[in-house]
């Protein structure tokens, strides 16, 4: 699976729906370097990212919590 | 890619130099028990991957512990001293690009003075052809690595190439992680498992960085320090309460997993105790007879004298005996007759003389005495010698001899014999009575023999078709008779056991209830003590990543969810394909899934799970489950790039499957490679093998020793003929 059909696979889950991130249906033609850089979109690409570079588990968490740290 | 052929020269069975070539489709290798079936399958195992199957261990060992096994015996035998060689080469073609690929293993031993060293270990060469070109060795070992996984990647390997014994273990029901293990290699279940972990861990750490804010905003540090304290000892309880939860719920789907094999195996457990009592019965009745036999026949000889069946014929001696002696006593009698008649006339004459003058008078002295004077002293008369006076003395010298005789008195035979021949007189008429009877005697007798004999046979035949059925039935459930009687026990035991883990369960879950309510009122407390805002970055911070730790558990459930529907689909087709030319059970297979981990079983319609099923019925769910596991990955294509090479799969079929799982294995998988013996026994079946049409075939072989079976120990003379078919 490539990172961007796994991260399509992500978007599908409906609390990206109901908490108002996403249109209905949007997932499926969601790009990788969709422009509106959505805070938890991003942050799930940091860790799908980590996984798919083999990255250490440690590394890709504090990345990703450094992320958010510096988005809010 | 797939495989073009295989070379073996003086590997094991194969003698001398060897071909197969193959073609795609589904290719047959045709062959008994111990014709050399599994040595081919062993032959490309071992230029892979350097092991063989040991079949008494039932796996795969380095071919150096078994080095001594790998070259022909009759090589060895033959060879003059020096060097001996075996080799075993692959030929494998990327249709894509037309490369051809050889790997070559090779084996050699030295004899010497007739002692042989195996010493050596094997080698491997491995050569790359590209379309029109010269072949080229490869010896770059990342270059080879390619070429391998380009023949076989190794994590769908185990679920390509295998042997029929190796299908329990591929899908083990006693083991339902088997199957989730299998989705997880063949799958990116993986990937989704290792990211809900980052994100649990995200979350966690920002957690953590929340309460470390709250505790610096606490009006009472102390109260603070201390609610940090019950929350760890809280969270320690939890995570216990947790740890056992999980092991009451493994321990009780591993009880309601046994309860449910063994009520699969109950109805069977049921005929094989049934049938168990029948044949002590019947054993039971067959001894008798065969004891009444027995006797039967040591009394038979004895019959000749205590029934009299010696005297068998013997009619007509008794008849002339009995006018014989019939004869004789009118003889007699009429011998009798004539004495008695002479008797009555000389007692006459005696009477006669004795009404003249009574016996003894004159006495005899006197009478002598006139003899002598030739004068009757009675009247004194002369009696002169020769005169009639003289004479009538004289005659009174005879009177006192002469007495009357009764016919007692006289011996009428010189030898008496009437009495005696009476006795046998009677005594042959009682044995004519017995003798009239003795025919019919000794034809009850015989009958009697042949109807226990009769018996007997019918009882054997009935123990051997009880013993027949429950050996058939042991050999398709694995069940023994001592196992059959502890069944019902064991099911009602695990069934005990799943609800004693039952309970246990809910007690837990209330527990564990109770500890996340009094951590959630902790949480409370400790927020109250904080004065003054928390950072509302922070606070979005840990949404955030609560929210991305939720969608992440349940993409990774849904994915799997999906994984398992598809896979159940494919199963299901498979499974289809399989029995649609039979009348055997049908079903649908479901994965079903207890705690997490996923098994399959056979419902009907309703969803009801179908038990009872044979052997053969599972080796289908389990084929039909591990063809499933590659076709399921479509966007791979790994049925069209890998072949598939299974020996012996069939065995546990039943000639009912054997053709619908190759019509079904020939439409999966582009290139197969199948051994199998179902086809050596069984004509109808070959002739439907090579005629088939709805069979993709490829090439087909059939294989034989060069001896009879008799002599095939004998392996120093060994080879084996190889006979294509089409």
């Amino acid at each position: 699976m490539t990172r961007e059909q796994l991260l399509r696979t992500y978007l599908e889950d409906e609390i990206f729906t109901e908490n108002g991130y996403l249109e209905p249906g949007e997932f499926d033609s969601f790009e990788w370097n969709d422009k509106r850089r959505i805070l938890i979109i991003e942050v799930l690409k940091i860790l799908i990212k980590g996984e798919i570079d083999k990255e250490g588990k440690a590394t890709t968490v504090r990345k990703a919590n450094q992320f958010i740290s510096n988005q809010l | 890619m797939i495989l073009q052929s295989i070379d073996l020269d003086n590997f094991m069975c194969y003698y001398g130099e060897n071909r197969f070539e193959f073609t795609e489709g589904i290719n047959v290798i045709i062959g008994d028990n111990g014709y050399g079936k599994s040595k081919l399958y062993d032959a490309i195992y071992w230029v892979m991957y350097d092991q063989v199957f040991d079949t008494s261990s039932k796996e795969f060992k380095p071919t150096k512990q078994l080095n001594n096994t790998i070259i022909s015996d009759r090589a060895l035998h033959e060879a003059e001293d020096g060097q001996i060689q075996c080799s075993v080469t692959l030929t494998f073609i990327d249709k894509r690009n037309e490369n051809t690929y050889t790997l070559q293993r090779q084996l050699k031993a030295t004899k010497e003075n007739g002692e042989i060293n195996f010493g050596s270990k094997s080698s491997r060469r491995v050569t790359k052809k590209k379309a029109y070109l010269t072949a080229q060795v490869v010896d770059n070992n990342e270059e080879i690595e390619r070429i391998e996984k380009k023949i076989i990647p190794e994590n769908i390997r185990h679920y390509m190439w295998f042997q029929g014994e190796q299908i329990e273990k591929l899908i083990d029901f006693r083991d339902n992680e088997t199957l989730t293990q299998a989705i997880n290699v063949l799958s990116d279940i993986s990937n989704f498992d290792n990211i809900s972990e980052r994100t649990e861990a995200l979350y966690s750490q920002v957690k953590n960085e929340l309460k470390k804010k709250q505790r610096s905003l606490s009006k009472d540090k102390e109260k603070s320090d201390s609610l940090e304290d019950d929350r760890k000892q809280l969270e320690r309880k939890l995570a216990e309460l947790k740890g056992q939860l999980k092991e009451a719920e493994e321990n009780s789907r591993k009880a309601e997993q046994k309860s449910s094999q063994l009520l699969n195996k109950l109805e069977d457990a049921q005929r094989i105790r049934e049938l168990d009592d029948k044949r002590k019965a019947v054993e039971k009745d067959f001894n008798n007879v065969h004891q009444q036999l027995n006797n039967e026949q040591l009394t038979f000889h004895k019959k000749m004298f205590t029934n009299s069946w010696l005297l068998k014929g013997t009619e007509e001696l008794f008849e002339n005996f009995s006018e014989q002696y019939s004869k004789y006593e009118e003889d007699r009698l009429n011998k009798k007759a004539e004495i008695k008649a002479k008797l009555a006339v000389e007692n006459e004459l005696i009477k006669e003389l004795q009404t003249r003058l009574p016996v003894n008078v004159p006495e005899p002295i006197y009478v002598q005495q006139m003899l002598k004077e030739q004068r009757c002293l009675v009247c004194n008369r002369e009696a002169k010698e020769g005169s009639d006076a003289y004479k009538s003395i004289e005659s009174l010298v005879n009177r006192s001899k002469k007495e009357i005789k009764e016919l007692s008195d006289v011996e009428i035979a010189k030898h008496d014999f009437s009495n005696s021949f009476k006795s046998l007189y009677h005594n042959g008429l009682n044995q004519e009575k017995i003798i009239s009877r003795v025919d019919e005697d000794i034809h009850n007798t015989l009958i009697r023999t042949q109807e226990l004999l009769d018996r007997k046979g019918e009882l054997r035949e009935e123990l051997d078709e009880i013993t027949a059925e429950m050996e058939n039935i042991v050999i398709e459930t694995s069940i023994d008779t001592d196992q059959a009687k502890n069944i019902i026990n064991d099911l009602r035991a695990q069934n005990k056991y799943a609800e004693r883990f039952n309970v246990d369960i809910g007690y837990l879950n209330n527990q564990i209830k109770e500890v996340e309510k009094k951590l959630k009122k902790l949480e409370k407390d400790y927020e109250d003590l904080v004065v003054g805002d928390v950072d509302k970055g922070l606070i979005k911070k840990v949404d955030l990543c609560e929210e991305l730790y939720n969608a992440a558990t349940s993409t990774r459930d849904r994915v799997f969810k999906r994984l398992i529907d598809t896979l159940e689909e494919e199963a299901n087709k498979h499974y289809l394909s399989m029995t649609q030319d039979n009348l055997s059970v049908r079903g649908i297979i479901k994965l079903r899934e207890y705690n997490g981990n996923y098994t399959p079983e056979l419902v009907d319609e309703n969803d009801n799970q179908l038990l009872q099923l044979n052997t053969g019925n599972i080796i289908l769910i389990k084929l039909a489950t591990i063809m499933a596991i590659i076709s399921a990955r479509k966007s791979t294509r790994d049925t069209a790039l890998y072949t598939l090479i299974s020996d012996a799969p069939m065995s546990a079929l039943g000639d009912d499957y054997t053709i619908g799982f190759c019509k079904t294995v020939s439409q999966t998988y582009r290139q197969s490679i199948i051994m199998s013996k179902e086809f050596y026994k069984n004509e109808d079946l070959r002739r439907e093998l090579l005629n088939g049409n709805n069979i993709n075939l490829g090439k087909v072989y059939m294989i034989t020793p060069n001896l009879p079976d008799s002599e095939r120990t004998n392996r120093k003379k060994l080879s084996t003929n190889i006979k294509p078919l089409n």
